[in-house]
């Protein structure tokens, strides 16, 4: 047995393109997670205290305003809320350019 | 030196004004409890059938040594955060647990405080040690049904401090929970999620619909400082609004 050294690696930036670059194709096997949002309210410290059953929020959203569909606090797109069997689903209307909320 | 009735009176009206301000700060209204003084035989530590720990503080201000229950905690978590008869005692890592806990040692604090002698009457080294238990009296605070807190204090010192009300009105209050009105946060109400794959995501259009991992007869989730504490509610609206109706409790 010998013992093995390990050279110090240093970057050598290549002109070529990278070889993944929008090859989201190869990225079938990861999963990302989206939430759909109502709207939020903004609530002081004291009414987060004294929250409890029966307490109506009014949230930020009007009736028929879309809902959100949110990636890692980034609004993709936006929908109808709609039942898809047992559960919620959304119909998507508009496909937003992803900005930070 | 025994405790006259004037000074029992006094250290029960503190003890009481102190447990009722703990009450009304943290929504336990509904939490009965009832308050016995009595003059004490000695200072050593009455027998006490539940669990617990007595915790001296003879190095602190406030004379007094206190017996506190075990099961206190659980008490405050149950009234706070009531559960179903079916549903087990909440986990001790649970959110409403560690609130419970908190709320807990905001009474032994609050309790300290009504009991304290305050820095302008505490004697010199000598005289200190030397009338610190002097008519000491023995202090049960009852709460719930079973609950009980025992204290042992100098009724004499209390009786000092009790005399100078402005000093003992200051040491009482506590502060005032409107300070913290002008902090917000945001309560986000979440109809659902979805893990889709990455190139699915990348090619969604308009006329799309992603089945959300939501039942449309379950309550949603109201998501509280990112998520670090979570209701559930009921979606429906108010107004031209959305609204979210709470219709559980603290879920952590």
């Amino acid at each position: 047995m010998h013992h093995v050294e390990l050279a110090e690696l240093q970057p050598q930036p290549s002109g070529e393109a990278p070889p993944l670059a929008h090859r989201l194709d190869l990225f079938g096997g990861v999963k990302a997670t989206v939430t759909v949002s109502a709207g939020s309210a903004a609530v002081s410290v004291g009414e987060l205290m004294s929250l409890k059953e029966g307490v109506v929020l009014t949230l930020d959203r009007e009736i028929d305003a879309p809902f959100d569909v949110i990636l890692d606090g980034r609004v993709l797109a936006r929908g109808q809320l709609v039942a898809v069997g047992q559960s919620f689903g959304l119909r998507v209307s508009e496909i937003c350019t992803p900005t930070p909320r | 030196m025994l405790a006259s009735p004037a000074l029992l009176a006094e250290v029960a009206t503190v003890t009481r004004r102190a447990v009722d301000a703990w009450r009304a700060r943290w929504g336990l209204d509904t939490l009965a409890f009832d308050v016995d003084v009595v003059p004490a035989d000695g200072v050593a530590h009455p027998d006490v059938a539940t669990a617990g720990a007595w915790f001296d503080a003879s190095e602190e201000r406030t004379p007094a040594t206190v017996f506190w229950p075990t099961a206190l905690s659980a008490l405050v978590a149950g009234t706070l955060y009531p559960r179903e008869t079916a549903e087990s005692a909440w986990p001790a890592s649970s959110l409403a647990a560690a609130s419970a806990r908190h709320v807990d040692a905001e009474l032994q604090r609050m309790l300290r405080e009504a009991w304290s002698v305050g820095d302008a009457l505490v004697p010199a080294q000598g005289d200190w040690q030397l009338s610190r238990w002097q008519a000491p009296v023995k202090i049960d605070v009852l709460l719930g049904t079973d609950l009980r807190i025992t204290a042992l204090v100098s009724g004499l010192l209390m009786h000092r401090v009790a005399s100078v009300p402005q000093q003992a009105s200051r040491r009482l209050g506590a502060l005032d929970p409107t300070v913290f009105d002008t902090l917000t946060s945001h309560a986000e109400l979440v109809v659902g999620r979805a893990s889709l794959p990455i190139p699915d995501l990348a090619a969604l259009q308009v006329g799309d619909v992603i089945v959300l991992d939501a039942r449309i007869a379950d309550p949603l989730e109201l998501r509280i400082q990112h998520g670090a504490t979570t209701l559930r509610a009921a979606i429906g609206t108010t107004g031209p609004n959305r609204a979210a109706k709470i219709v559980s409790h603290l879920k952590s």
